[in-house]
């Protein structure tokens, strides 16, 4: 569709060199010098760094609390927020309110909410577990606990997470022309089937966007198990990238952070890509 | 029809109040704390009461100190001057690249689009120790070049930009071409225009990632003249106490002003502005 | 003229960016160049750049010191957490922004064993080292050189809230140094408290705590005290050592406070104070700066005595202990201004102004002696005076502290939350193992 901007040729270069010298000064210089790191041991190049990571059964571990987590919160948080967005996407009263509402807890420090979402989920009588009494459940170990604590962590990051995802959804439903509704609504065809056949298909590259930077960002979440879990109970929460910040942190390992970070990037390429192939298929419809 | 309506609101606002219920009871929890002394916060938190949440002793102190003892309006302000510069220019060259790699087709675009997305899938973690040696070959410690250079080129700024300008129709571009308008004309007259909730989002974005940035300014950004906010939040958690109501204090603080900034934007968000005309 | 115009926009906007950053850069740069021209040392006015930690604010020291010497040192303030990080990663990089680092006792060996800190054996003599407490020499040295010169040292002490005592009518015998409390008689009185004064658990109170629940500072001398050791002499070795009964029996004791219910789960060490502030706490063992954060709150309720033994271990009591130490940056480019600087700081004038400042434990033995001779001295500074200098056991001494810490406080927080004792040591001893074959190559 692009074709009759060809005789631009130096043009597209021209726009993109200024964001492109940056980036590749700030992140690409720095991402490839961490990358090599992996790869040379006292200067020389080794796969020795790699061999370990591999036979380590706590990096084994870590790959598959990770995905674990990632399967569940990935599509749990865009799903939310898409659900959000059509809710503040309608014209009710005071919608305005509401929408800024659920956009306030991306304000507050993921550190910040860590810390207070510890306290509500107490063992010893915090306020969840002082509503489930009223239902008759017994107190749950909730962060304490090894098979709990993963899914509190959803809940913490999720509750973080939506509002922010939200904005995008809701900015791409903006920017659809509102008389295709309308003509929908005279078609009479129903919510649901609007929702799935008219409204998604309209804003999938926005969902694109959305799925590609929850993707990379949840992957890489690392805080809460920093500042409540330490990756415990019993390595329960030790996600890759917690494993990787330890390493390099706390272990004096950076080659094996590195090694462990170059993994992370090769997964979320892969998500990411097959992402690109299942929603771009039908780009022109 | 009417009916219909009046049921449909009545279930839209129910979910909304749920979910604002969901939404604000933690944030209510950071203003309680924030609003009494730490020892009769610790002494409700668990188990559950009314005054887990309602101050017995209710006292403005931790915000007195914030902004007396603790000088808390320099980093605030620093932080926007940081993040709104980062918006201008982030805005600009991530669009403008975008624009590239939405409209135009060329060489290797698939490879530098490539090289974009990559930037922001690395965590920056373990990027920092070498991106803080070429801050500090550069002379950029200690400066707000340091702080807002390597962060206006984002590869997901501009994924987002490239997202929307692809649903530009090329054919307004192409008439404006056939009108004899130069490709800064463009810009400013066609693709901005109808892009403004993009813009919008883009800036939060870049404001949001300022203003929680933490690990960077916490390398770069060394001296007070020049320290961002979580920084200065962080300083409350000392090694043997943590002045936990300054901290939430702080915190409700560090809310507002983004929720202060978002609040105007609310109306691109009421009306989609495709409905101007300017697309088919 | 198309391609002209492009080139106006490309002008236009690189002149934005820079005229952003290098207007913004402006205020920056006047910043970094005071400290630039100052830290090369060509102007007969030093500067030298001290990265410490945020408690350690204090002006007053640092002018005294310059208008000692006419060396100006501009402190660098981070959090506890933030510090361990900005070391990682500023002095790794060969940083020369920066001539004394504070260094968390056990980090020593560490930072001595990756380059990042100088020995200071030509600078210190003999006499000068032999000035503090042993354990605070020793956790200056590694490998038989002397890097790193304590600021101050920590004891540990017990700590009880006297309402909630009188509330259930449980008193504490009298005891001293050479007759204390036993944990055992401890637990006895703190279920007798928690059953009297909060019966049906309703108020969330807890019979026993640590200060610095799930740290090694504390954990570990809980096994101290049964006679464990926290890593073999060859400063690598855990195997047989933290796994060994001493071990398996102090940690499942501590686990049994947790299990039953006696002590509760899920607060974390930064909290742990606040608990005992708010009267949520029956004892805590905890450090001597407990006092004025204890008045700091209006808590008034606070009692003090040594730390407890166990049954049948009385001679075996240890205590966490350690502190700050000075670092000379290998990077510095003013080695002798920073050197004169930590020497003013840890066994000069400015120690003794320090010291009466912060109320920190002396690592100096004269400074502690003075605190024992002292009639005005309060009571728990002299407990822990004593402590200090007869029962504080230093943290593991391995360039591995770092990694060796970082799996330690994991695997107790895994037994406090109910995990296998005996498992989760094992555990741990295979982890600091494949950590530490890195140092063995």
């Amino acid at each position: 569709m692009n074709n009759m901007f060809g005789k631009f040729k130096a043009l597209p270069y021209i726009f993109i060199l200024p964001a492109f010298l940056l980036i590749i000064v700030f992140k690409i210089y720095p991402i490839i010098s961490t990358l090599l790191e992996s790869l040379m041991v006292k200067g020389t190049f080794t796969l020795d760094t790699y061999e370990t990571l591999f036979k380590d059964k706590i990096f084994w571990k870590s790959l598959w609390v990770t995905m674990k987590i990632n399967i569940v919160m990935i599509p749990l948080q865009i799903f939310i927020a898409f659900c959000l967005a059509l809710l503040v996407n309608t014209t009710v009263k005071g919608i305005g309110m509401f929408r800024t509402i659920f956009y306030l807890p991306v304000t507050i420090s993921l550190t910040v909410a860590t810390i207070v979402w510890n306290l509500m989920l107490s063992p010893n009588g915090g306020v969840i577990n002082s509503i489930l009494g009223i239902f008759g459940i017994s107190q749950q170990d909730f962060l304490v606990s090894k098979t709990q604590a993963l899914w509190c962590i959803v809940l913490i990051a999720t509750w973080k997470g939506v509002g922010y995802w939200m904005m995008f959804i809701l900015a791409g439903l903006k920017n659809v022309d509102a008389s295709i509704y309308e003509s929908a609504k005279i078609d009479g065809a129903n919510w649901l089937k609007t929702v799935v056949s008219i409204t998604i298909p309209l804003i999938k590259k926005v969902l694109l966007f959305v799925f590609v930077a929850n993707t990379s960002i949840n992957i890489l979440l690392f805080v809460p198990m920093q500042i409540v879990t330490q990756g415990g109970p019993e390595g329960s929460t030790n996600v890759l990238m917690y494993e990787a910040y330890k390493s390099a942190f706390k272990m004096a390992d950076r080659p094996r952070s590195a090694a462990i970070v170059t993994v992370l990037l090769v997964i979320i390429a892969i998500v990411c890509t097959l992402q690109f192939r299942l929603m771009s298929e039908k780009k022109e419809a | 029809m009417n009916k219909n309506m009046i049921i449909k609101n009545f279930f839209i606002y129910i979910g909304l109040i749920i979910i604002t219920i969901l939404t604000i009871f933690p944030l209510l929890w950071c203003l309680s704390a924030s609003l009494r002394s730490d020892t009769e916060f610790y002494k409700y938190v668990t188990p559950f009461s009314i005054n887990t949440l309602v101050p017995v002793d209710f006292t403005m102190d931790s915000y007195i100190k914030l902004f007396t003892k603790f000088n808390f309006a320099r980093p605030i302000i620093n932080t926007i001057f940081v993040s709104f510069v980062s918006i201008v220019a982030g805005c600009l060259l991530n669009s403008i690249a975008a624009f590239a790699f939405a409209c135009f087709k060329f060489k290797f675009k698939e490879v530098l689009f490539g090289i974009f997305l990559v930037s922001f899938m690395v965590p920056f973690e373990s990027i920092s120790l070498p991106l803080y040696k070429v801050v500090s070959n550069l002379g950029w410690v200690n400066t707000y070049a340091g702080l807002i250079v390597p962060t206006i080129a984002s590869g997901l700024v501009l994924f987002l930009f490239t997202q929307f300008f692809k649903d530009i129709p090329p054919s307004i571009i192409e008439a404006a071409r056939v009108d004899g308008a130069n490709w800064t004309q463009i810009f400013l007259k066609i693709i901005l225009p109808s892009s403004v909730t993009v813009f919008v989002t883009a800036s939060l974005i870049i404001f949001m990632d300022q203003w929680n940035s933490y690990l960077w300014p916490l390398l770069v950004a060394r001296s007070k003249e020049i320290q961002t906010i979580q920084i200065a939040l962080s300083s409350f958690k000392m090694e043997r106490v943590t002045l936990w109501s300054c901290l939430y204090a702080g915190s409700m603080i560090s809310a507002l002003v983004p929720l202060g900034l978002f609040l105007p934007t609310q109306k691109y968000f009421v009306q989609g502005i495709t409905s101007s005309g300017v697309k088919g | 003229m198309k391609k002209l115009s492009a080139i106006i926009l490309l002008m236009a906007m690189v002149t934005t960016m820079f005229g952003c950053s290098g207007g913004s850069g402006d205020t920056g740069t006047t910043a970094s160049q005071t400290s630039g021209t100052d830290s090369t040392g060509k102007a007969e006015k030093k500067e030298i750049v001290w990265m410490t930690e945020t408690t350690k604010e204090n002006q007053e020291i640092l002018e005294a010191f310059e208008a000692k010497t006419g060396i100006k040192v501009k402190g660098e303030y981070l959090a506890f957490n933030d510090l361990f990080e900005s070391i990682e990663i500023k002095i790794a990089s060969g940083s020369e922004d920066y001539d004394v680092i504070s260094v968390d006792g056990p980090m020593v060996a560490a930072y001595a064993n990756r380059g990042y800190i100088l020995p200071l054996d030509k600078y210190f003599t003999d006499d000068e080292k032999g000035q503090f407490i042993d354990s605070s020499r020793d956790a200056g040295i590694w490998d038989g050189k002397f890097y790193a010169p304590a600021q101050a040292t920590s004891a540990q002490l017990l700590w009880y809230n006297k309402a909630l005592l009188k509330q259930a009518g449980v008193t504490i015998r009298d005891n001293d140094e050479n007759n204390r409390l036993t944990w055992e008689e401890i637990e006895d009185m703190a279920k007798k408290t928690v059953a009297a004064v909060d019966p049906d658990k309703s108020k969330g109170i807890s019979g026993i705590q640590f200060q610095q629940v799930s740290r090694t500072y504390q954990m570990c001398a809980l096994a101290n005290s049964m006679g464990g050791k926290n890593i073999g002499d060859d400063g690598y070795t855990v195997d047989g050592v933290i796994n060994n009964d001493a071990w398996i029996k102090s940690m499942t004791w501590m686990q049994n406070l947790y299990n039953s219910g006696l002590s509760q789960k899920g607060i974390t060490a930064d909290e742990v104070p606040n608990y005992f502030n708010s009267g949520k706490i029956v004892f805590m063992a905890g450090g001597t700066w407990t006092a004025a954060a204890c008045d700091t709150a209006g808590m008034k309720d606070y009692g003090w005595t040594y730390a407890p033994a166990f049954k049948g271990f009385e001679k075996n009591v240890g205590t966490g202990t350690g502190s700050w130490h000075f670092g000379v940056n290998a990077a510095s480019k003013n080695v002798d201004a920073a050197v004169e600087f930590i020497k003013y700081m840890s066994i000069g004038e400015g120690s003794d102004k320090y010291l009466k400042w912060s109320g920190d434990m002396p690592a100096r033995k004269s400074k502690i002696q003075e605190l024992i001779d002292d009639k005005n001295t309060a009571g728990y500074l002299k407990v822990g005076a004593y402590e200090a200098s007869n029962t504080a056991v230093p943290r593991a001494l391995t360039p591995g502290y770092s990694e060796y810490s970082s799996v330690m406080d994991a695997t107790f927080e895994n037994i406090r939350n109910g995990s296998t004792v005996k498992d989760s040591l094992n555990s741990a001893v295979e982890q600091i193992n494949s950590a530490m074959a890195k140092y063995k190559k």
